[in-house]
């Protein structure tokens, strides 16, 4: 590695802060810096390397990322002079610790400076924390995702493949000595009364000692996590020598790159980074010393981000109390909205759409039944000759491909007609709006287990002459949800609506990911989904929600309830002072409670101004269509309508020219 | 045969072409409906922000002791557009109350205790929510009526607006010394 490559690393943000774009584009308009890229290395939870070149284009870019309160450093990374040695057994003396490795013994002396860095090398850290925070965000949304805290962390490496290095530093912050620990690998008798039998505890006991035993100490677990150059892990099984081995040099190079951050005087613990926000002492000096690198900004710098004040006021609510794992636990809960289960079906009304194909079918049906029971078997085919044959059969189809086709071209010009809403000033009435899927509740589709707005899942099942057959269509049209366009966001009731899903997947039961088959392929399954997050377009009728909750008179029943177990305030009401409340009294304090009750009433409904989604829903109006679908363009759904209504019209004319030509044969045979 | 098959093909289309013209027919007066409809929607946020003005007002007047002439004016608007009873009173009435809310609003900054008070904050988000509001649907109305009027030259549409004689509709337009550079004075007064 050059010395003169700089690099900026980065501590990432959990979440997007207020203004990020804003952060982005800054970056960009001064230093070219990619938006995409950036945003990819700013948002995550451990640190990334934020970009690299000469010093002097590197602290134009730490000044900017000062005026924002971006905690990062600037270094020129050292080589790594030597890789921490293995040790075979160890000796306790007072607080110092000795190793004991395979040419020579490593002292760490009591009050010391260490850093430590414990890993699972097997790389399965990254994957099993993808995979629980997709799982969070499935079930519990995405504005709840949980991210695991250091201690979670910190079991879950220990029930990996762990390996624990110690860095012994001088006062400079200089590497003077390394030593790695396999666990069981090593002779625990050194550690005494504390040793146990579990390896992985042995490893604990030596953490806690060598915590103990520094003067100064830093432990760092991120791994796998921190997208620092040299630092990507590769997954690897037990016996996957080279991988191990890549992974173990990897781990060299994190322990000395976390070296030269502390060295740079600020580098935060990780026991004290939360997994949301900085913790206090971090904060502390951040707020005392914005930049921490080029370190040329003093902290009465005026330009500020928001940052800066939402990070203080986050720490002052949320995390002021805690300093470390023992402490995480007394940490105050945030509060965040999580996402409640899908409501259960509705039983299903009767609707005028669903009753005529119905009796139609009842219908046919008994009178097929009539026939077969006259005996009359030979009718039934005779009406089936004749009804093809005198072209009645390809008349009817062709009308219902005109009406089908006219119903689709009046759909389209629906769509053209009707202008594009903007959510926050939504009116009554039908409203076409656009904007992103966002779920209300922790919807997730069935198969493919995507959180989505919106799945219909249809299963087949191979008959005799091995072709597929519906055997169930199941869908969550009773499963409402949100469209975001920027201003604001507004419930859509998918119920009776026209879904044109975008993402569809086919697979057979039992079947897992692409690449292990199910053996069974009797059946299959079909699922249509609308993703989260995806683009919509939704044409319908909005119109206020029914208000939920207690009525006036409900409330009014409750006060009254209330004011007759509180004798005190019963008392108020004896204007005669008899101690019993006679029937006039009571109509007054009725009178009294009906008012009090309206006037809190209207005054809850001045204060609390509602959002667009609590009182508004798009949704299906009796003879108005409700359309509902992943497009990129109006015009691209508008163009589907389209092809289908010539297609209908196109086919309507051929069948008409073919019943006509049946019908006039058969005159002619009669 | 052959004339039998064209003959019952064209009856079809002449079925269609009917179809379609009462398809076309009825979007005409759909959209003419919720242009009228767009308008009225715009009378009623309005509205609101009319009955919002009290409310600013009164909370200003124990603040703004040497503004009085702003708030005159805001007060003299606002009785403007409840007198207003033509079309055009109405749209230059409320036009009048716009810009004398901008005024009034620009005067705030001289006010900081008035600025920090929570009725002010709260009274003045939700008329630049109202403001925001009108805005948006004042462009609906124009995009209801950009889509109205370019229905009316389109083939096969503008058979049958000359048909039935169909007008286009105007676009919501603004003053034309809105179109001008705002300039700032700090002169105080």
């Amino acid at each position: 590695m050059s010395q003169d490559l700089f690099f900026i690393v980065v501590q990432q943000y959990p979440q997007p802060p207020q203004r990020f774009d804003d952060f982005l584009r800054l970056l960009f308009d001064r230093h070219q810096l990619d938006m995409f890229q950036s945003r990819q290395r700013l948002l995550g939870r451990s640190l990334a390397r934020l970009v690299q070149g000469p010093r002097d284009e590197m602290e134009k870019i730490s000044a900017t990322l000062g005026e924002t309160d971006c905690i990062h450093w600037l270094i020129s990374p050292e080589k790594v002079a030597f890789v921490p040695q293995r040790i075979y057994g160890l000796e306790v003396s007072g607080k110092s610790v000795t190793f004991a490795c395979r040419d020579q013994q490593v002292t760490f002396p009591a009050e010391g400076t260490v850093l430590a860095v414990l890993a699972d090398v097997s790389a399965g850290l990254a994957e099993k924390l993808m995979g629980r925070m997709l799982a969070s965000n499935a079930y519990r949304g995405r504005e709840a995702v949980r991210h695991e805290d250091q201690q979670q962390i910190f079991t879950m490496i220990l029930q990996g493949q762990p390996v624990l290095d110690f860095y012994r530093l001088d006062e400079d912050k200089k590497v003077t000595a390394a030593v790695r620990v396999f666990p069981g690998r090593f002779n625990p008798q050194g550690l005494g009364d504390s040793g146990t039998l579990s390896s992985r505890k042995n490893l604990e006991v030596l953490l806690k000692l060598m915590e103990e035993g520094a003067g100064a100490f830093q432990l760092h677990t991120d791994l796998g996590l921190a997208m620092l150059p040299g630092c990507q892990l590769r997954r690897a099984d037990k016996n996957d020598q080279d991988a191990l081995k890549h992974n173990l040099n990897c781990m060299s190079r994190y322990g000395w790159l976390m070296v030269d951050l502390w060295r740079q005087g600020s580098l935060p613990r990780e026991s004290e980074r939360g997994a949301g926000v900085p913790e206090p002492g971090l904060l502390d000096t951040l707020l005392a010393t914005p930049l921490m690198a080029a370190g040329e900004l003093s902290s009465e710098t005026d330009v500020r981000f928001p940052l800066r004040d939402e990070i203080a006021a986050a720490v002052q609510n949320g995390g002021a109390e805690s300093s470390g794992r023992e402490k995480a636990a007394d940490q105050p809960k945030i509060r965040v909205p999580i996402l409640s289960s899908p409501p259960p079906k509705a039983a299903t009304g009767w609707s005028s759409r669903r009753i005529w194909p119905l009796a139609a079918f009842v219908g046919g049906f008994f009178l097929f039944i009539l026939l077969l029971l006259a005996d009359r078997s030979d009718l039934v085919d005779q009406i089936a000759y004749h009804s093809i044959a005198s072209g009645a059969v390809p008349f009817v189809l062709a009308i219902l491909s005109f009406w089908y086709g006219f119903y689709h071209l009046r759909i389209k010009r629906k769509i053209e007609n009707t202008p594009t809403s903007r959510i926050r000033s939504i009116a009554m009435g039908m409203v076409e709006v656009k904007g992103r899927a966002i779920r209300k509740y922790a919807l997730v589709a069935p198969m493919s287990h995507t959180p989505c707005v919106y799945y219909r899942l249809t299963r087949y099942r191979k008959d005799k002459n091995d072709r597929w057959r519906v055997i169930s269509v199941t869908g969550s049209e009773n499963v409402s949800f949100f469209v975001e366009d920027g201003t604001g966001r507004v419930e859509v009731n998918p119920a009776g609506g026209r879904i044109r899903a975008g993402t569809r997947q086919e697979g057979f039961p039992g079947q897992v990911g692409l690449t292990r088959f199910a053996s069974d392929r009797s059946e299959k399954w079909r699922e249509d989904t609308i993703v989260e997050g995806t683009l919509l377009y939704v044409l319908g009728f909005a119109s206020t929600r029914q208000e939920q909750g207690e009525t006036l008179r409900e409330q009014v029943q409750r006060v009254l309830r209330d004011l007759k177990s509180d004798p005190q305030r019963l008392k108020k009401f004896d204007l005669d002072g008899d101690g019993k409340i006679c029937v006039d009294e009571w109509d007054t304090a009725r009178a009294q409670v009906e008012k009090e009750v309206l006037h809190e009433r209207i005054s809850q409904r001045n204060q609390r101004r509602r959002r667009q989604e609590e009182h508004i829903v798009i949704g299906r109006q009796k003879g108005r269509p409700l359309i509902i679908a992943e497009t990129h363009s109006e015009t691209h759904l508008t163009g589907q309508y389209r092809n289908i209504a010539i297609g209908l019209l196109v086919l309507s004319a051929a069948l008409t020219g073919v019943s006509i030509y049946l019908l006039i044969n058969y005159w002619m045979v009669l | 045969m052959t004339g039998w098959i064209t003959l019952g093909i064209l009856l079809l289309l002449l079925l269609g072409t009917i179809i379609y013209t009462i398809i076309i027919y009825n979007g005409f007066i759909a959209l003419k409906n919720t242009i009228s409809q767009d308008w009225s929607n715009i009378d009623v946020l309005l509205k609101q922000r009319f009955d919002e003005l009290p409310k600013l007002i009164k909370v200003c007047e124990g603040y703004m002791q040497h503004e009085q002439r702003t708030l005159e004016a805001v007060i003299k608007a606002r009785s403007m557009v409840n007198s207003a009873r033509t079309e055009e009173q109405q749209l230059q009435a409320q036009n009048m109350l716009t810009d004398t809310l901008k005024s009034l609003f620009m005067v705030v900054e001289r006010y900081p205790e008035l600025k920090a008070d929570a009725g002010f904050r709260q009274l003045s988000y939700r008329i630049t929510e109202i403001e925001d509001q009108i805005a948006d649907r004042r462009e609906l109305y124009n995009a209801s009526v950009t889509i109205y009027n370019t229905r009316l030259r389109q083939f096969p549409d503008v058979v049958v607006a000359n048909m039935f004689k169909f007008q286009p509709s105007t676009l919501w337009t603004i003053d034309p010394e809105h179109r001008q550079d705002v300039t700032v004075s700090f002169a105080t007064g």
